[in-house]
């Protein structure tokens, strides 16, 4: 009984494991084997979602209280292993052309999932900074794996100090919540502020505030945002996929998660202004950009700095509302994230010379008479991110703002709406380049039918969403309790 | 009447436009047609529903309910009165004339701009049928994708700047609209606009009501585009291809002055009558400011986009006199600025066609060699100076008469304001038309006939006939405007 809730966690794992053996002992006699590798990865994860739906109907504490399983978040995990799904079906062209560390970057990008779905369902702060280590690990590799390009292994080191730096803030807050509050489980502390009717010691505080200190930097937050614009150009694009959907997915509902517990009305100033302060600077750091994954980059700052202005206020609806926000936020990214997969050079992977020139936003210009559909599906998405209805990105921003005015925060939600308007100019550019330019750089799009596929799928799936709000809001409803 | 009439007139040109997206055709005369038709069809379904609205009842009619969301009260909501109807079959009428006049202009992705027009003649329907604030705000919003998309794909040369000025101004302006909607969604947990006009009045205090009204007043102001908030108009006009600048002048402006008769004014009357004195000046100055502004261009299209600024004017200071002549007139004047400013630009399109230049000093005599179109020009821009016996004149007649009540000083100035009019209009038909000819392409130009001749021909028949007998249209929005008065009479 106990391993099954385990299960989904365990696939992805001994799946990264048996990829990794596969590759030791088959590969040099089949010089094609990454495609069985790819399809095993996928195989895996479509176990993977099997296991965590069977999970369903679980809601219990597990391990002495270290790990929690409810249907919210066999929910979450599901939709997790999804999205990695569809980024795994994407990398199929990554994985052809480098096929020295394909192994790797699939056992990898499990074991970053892996990570990720430990970290949602932990109970414990130490089961918590088991899976946030377990999924910055394998995405400080992630981001170097390109041993070919000098900013791949910029981007990872980069990655790596300061993803230590922050681990190691993680550490010492959560010794001082230690220490101040004797337990590290997320049930107890809860039950301890309780009992000290929020009147909890400064050291408690503090040791909250360093916490999600690295929270805030693992999500990108300003201001310790300033890895992530380098980050994003640096890795590999499917790499990049990988950090803007599943990254930032887990890391929300982990935080979701763990304050679900506590009063949220101590943190909730902290909250608003590094939200308010990560909008801002969001915004106006991608007017400039010349590079489609910095904006990109950029622009995902400014989208969480939303999610945690939600985290502001108290209350059922807020929690929903951020869920509902980060979930739309995951399909628009893997949509413009994956188009970004389709911007190739011929050759080989990410020749960091040309990618100033296919990267660079001006080379969409005259796609919309090469490629009217995906020019079409890319402008929807821009139009989505930027928070146009009917497309499902304003209602993700209607949700949050109703929450953060009806917790009372009037003047920082005006401000927010403000600079969304200021970062519509940067997602127009987008579309301007697309339709209204002279065509001057032809890119070449990859033929790849899976990558358009699917951002066909989530452009659809974006313009449709209207329809479906209701019935997401009423199963996220009867999740929180 | 179970038909859903006014959700196939929303839908039926977004469907139309949705499967255009599939087929891959080039031709443009199938394209045309298609354009065409599907828009006629609209035309002749606002027709029935012309015909079937009764012009006694004072609730609104045709309504229909979808609930979206079961626990809370937003919903699609939809109904018209008067005032709706009246612009709704300004809207079936433009949309067919627009995509007609574009048939020798529009040559290249001639499928997107069918698709793009269709859309948005779906979205304004929208619109303006709307009771629910929610989805006002979503189909105001989403207008701004295909009109980016209009002025900035088939525009002028400087159609990138004039299209992102148009949809960041406009982006701005709705943000604080959005706030106050949903400010007003925490406070009484609906966006039932036929609820919200009968009991919001009362549910608010005035300090309230006066700052929601400043929110709802900000994205109309720039909308309509009132005075300090204008200066997108004149980019947009002279940037957007000649079919955009009809719809744009025609319908989209529209939209901020139905926006105040129809949500600020029955929301928050204190609001609105505490703001009103400034508005009217605001609007005095707008109709003398845009009339003198006008006077000095020297492209045609900027000087009629100026002199929308000033008519524009005139319907806001009939809106906010608050007397059953000034809403009566602004209405009034809505429809036929519609039609007037219209045709303006058709001409200004037909102009640009043959001779390729909008400035006035490269023009003069086109009279002598093209008198058909002389004609109907002589009778818009009578139109637009405001003669009597063409629709002009009766709104702006009746918008004096009705501010004359509320302020005497606001209702001279704006009667200078038609003089002013006069001025500009006379002037610029004395030098395109009639001068001597300096540009050598006029002396061979061919005269306007078949589909440009009948479109100008419906226009001018329409103008006519409205501005000497109006109460063919006045009928069907004056108790409209009478409920919109009688919130303002103490009780």
């Amino acid at each position: 009984m106990n391993i099954a809730v385990l299960l989904p966690e365990i696939t992805l794992f001994c799946g990264g494991l048996l990829i990794l053996m596969f590759d030791i002992f088959f590969a040099k006699k089949n010089s094609n084997f990454f495609y069985i590798n790819h399809l095993l990865a996928l195989i895996i994860c479509g176990i993977a979602i099997a296991l965590s739906f069977k999970n369903f109907v679980i809601n219990d504490f597990f391990f002495s209280k270290l790990y929690h399983n409810s249907p919210l978040i066999s929910l979450v995990k599901s939709f997790i292993i999804l999205l990695l799904t569809f980024v795994l079906v994407m990398s199929l062209r990554f994985v052809y052309l480098m096929p020295k560390f394909s192994a790797e970057f699939l056992a990898l990008a499990l074991f970053a999932t892996t990570g990720g779905l430990i970290m949602i369902a932990s109970n414990d702060f130490l089961t918590f900074y088991l899976g946030l280590e377990l999924q910055a690990l394998s995405f400080y590799l992630l981001s170097a794996i390109n041993t070919k390009s000098p900013k791949s292994s910029e981007a990872g080191l980069k990655y790596f100090i300061l993803g230590c730096l922050a681990s190691g803030l993680l550490l010492y807050g959560i010794s001082m919540i230690y220490g101040f509050m004797g337990t590290t489980n997320f049930s107890t502390i809860a039950e301890l502020i309780e009992l000290q009717k929020n009147n909890v010691s400064a050291g408690f505080l503090l040791g909250i505030i360093l916490v999600l200190i690295a929270m805030f930097f693992k999500l990108a937050n300003a201001p310790f945002h300033m890895w992530s614009p380098d980050v994003y150009e640096g890795s590999p694009t499917i790499v990049a996929t990988i950090f803007a959907t599943i990254g930032k997915f887990s890391a929300v509902l982990a935080l979701v998660l763990i304050f679900y517990n506590f009063s949220w009305a101590i943190l909730g100033k902290i909250m608003i202004i590094v939200g308010l302060f990560s909008i801002i600077v969001g915004s106006f750091g991608a007017i400039f950009q010349k590079n489609f994954k910095r904006l990109l980059a950029f622009s995902s700052i400014s989208h969480v700095g939303f999610v945690i202005i939600g985290f502001a206020g108290l209350g059922k609806n807020v929690v929903v509302s951020v869920i509902f926000y980060i979930l739309i936020y995951s399909l628009i990214s893997l949509g413009t994230f994956g188009f970004l997969n389709l911007m190739i050079s011929k050759n080989e992977i990410d020749n960091d010379a040309e990618d100033k020139i296919i990267f660079n936003i001006n080379s969409l210009s005259g796609l919309s008479k090469t490629n009217p559909v995906m020019a079409l599906c890319l402008s929807l998405l821009m139009f989505s991110t930027a928070g146009i209805p009917p497309l499902a990105g304003f209602f993700s921003k209607f949700y949050i703002l109703s929450a953060t005015i009806s917790s009372g925060y009037l003047f920082f939600a005006l401000v927010a709406i403000i600079f969304s308007v200021i970062s519509a100019f940067y997602y127009l550019r987008i579309v301007k380049i697309i339709y209204f330019d002279k065509p001057n750089y032809h890119i070449n799009l990859d033929d790849s039918l899976a990558i358009k596929s699917i951002i066909i799928f989530t452009t659809f799936l974006n313009l449709i969403m209207l329809l479906f709000i209701e019935n997401i809001f009423a199963l996220l409803n009867s999740f929180i309790f | 009447m179970n038909f859903p009439i006014l959700s196939t007139l929303i839908f039926l040109p977004i469907i139309c436009a949705f499967f255009l997206l599939f087929l891959r055709i080039k031709n443009a005369v199938i394209l045309y047609s298609f354009g065409m038709l599907a828009s006629i069809i609209n035309f002749f379904i606002s027709i029935v529903l012309l015909s079937q609205f009764d012009i006694r009842k004072t609730e609104f009619q045709f309504t229909e309910i979808f609930k979206l969301f079961s626990t809370s009260d937003i919903k699609y909501y939809v109904g018209i009165d008067g005032i709706s109807l009246s612009m709704i079959m300004l809207t079936t009428l433009l949309v067919p004339i627009c995509i007609a006049i574009s048939i020798n202009t529009i040559k290249t992705r001639i499928k997107e701009f069918i698709i793009a027009f269709l859309v948005m003649e779906g979205l304004v329907i929208g619109s303006f049928c709307s009771l629910d604030l929610l989805f006002f705000y979503i189909f105001f919003e989403a207008m701004l994708i295909p009109m980016f998309l209009l002025i900035g794909i088939w525009g002028g040369d400087n159609r990138v700047y004039a299209s992102y000025k148009f949809f960041i101004y406009t982006l701005f302006g709705s943000v604080f609209f959005l706030f106050a909607i949903i400010l007003i969604f925490l406070y009484t947990g609906t966006t039932d606009v036929v609820l919200l006009s009968k009991s919001l009045k009362s549910y608010f205090p005035p300090n309230f009501q006066i700052w929601f009204f400043l929110a709802f007043f900000i994205s109309f102001a720039i909308k309509i585009p009132m005075f300090p908030f204008h200066t997108w108009l004149p980019d947009a006009h002279v940037q957007a291809p000649t079919s955009g600048s009809v719809i744009l002048a025609g319908i989209l402006i529209k939209l901020g002055a139905y926006g105040f008769l129809r949500f600020a004014i029955p929301f928050f009357p204190i609001g609105a009558q505490y703001f009103a004195n400034y508005i009217l000046i605001l609007s005095a100055i707008a109709i003398i400011y845009g009339s003198l502004v006008a006077l000095m261009q020297e492209d045609m299209k900027k000087m009629i986009a100026y002199s929308s600024v000033a008519h524009m004017g005139f319907v806001t200071m009939g809106i906010f006199s608050f007397t059953q002549q000034g809403i009566d007139g602004a209405i009034f004047q809505m429809i036929s600025h519609g039609l007037v400013s219209a045709s303006l630009f058709m001409c200004v399109g037909s102009i640009y066609d043959r001779f390729h230049t909008k400035k006035i000093s490269e023009l003069g005599g086109i009279a002598l060699s093209m008198p058909n179109f002389a004609i109907m020009a002589m009778i818009f821009t009578l139109a637009s100076v405001g003669l009597p016996s063409t629709s002009g004149f009766v709104g702006e007649f009746l918008t004096i008469i009705g501010t004359f009540k509320a302020n005497k000083l606001i209702s001279l100035v704006a009667g200078f304001g038609v003089i002013l009019g006069a001025c500009y209009m006379l002037w610029l038909y004395k030098r395109v038309w009639f001068s001597e000819i300096i540009n050598t392409d006029i002396v061979k130009a061919k005269d306007i006939k078949n589909f440009e001749l009948t479109s100008y021909l419906i226009m001018a028949v329409l103008i006519l006939t409205l501005g000497i007998m109006p109460n063919l249209v006045i009928k069907y929005f004056t108790n409209s405007s009478a409920e919109i008065v009688k919130i303002f009479i103490p009780k």
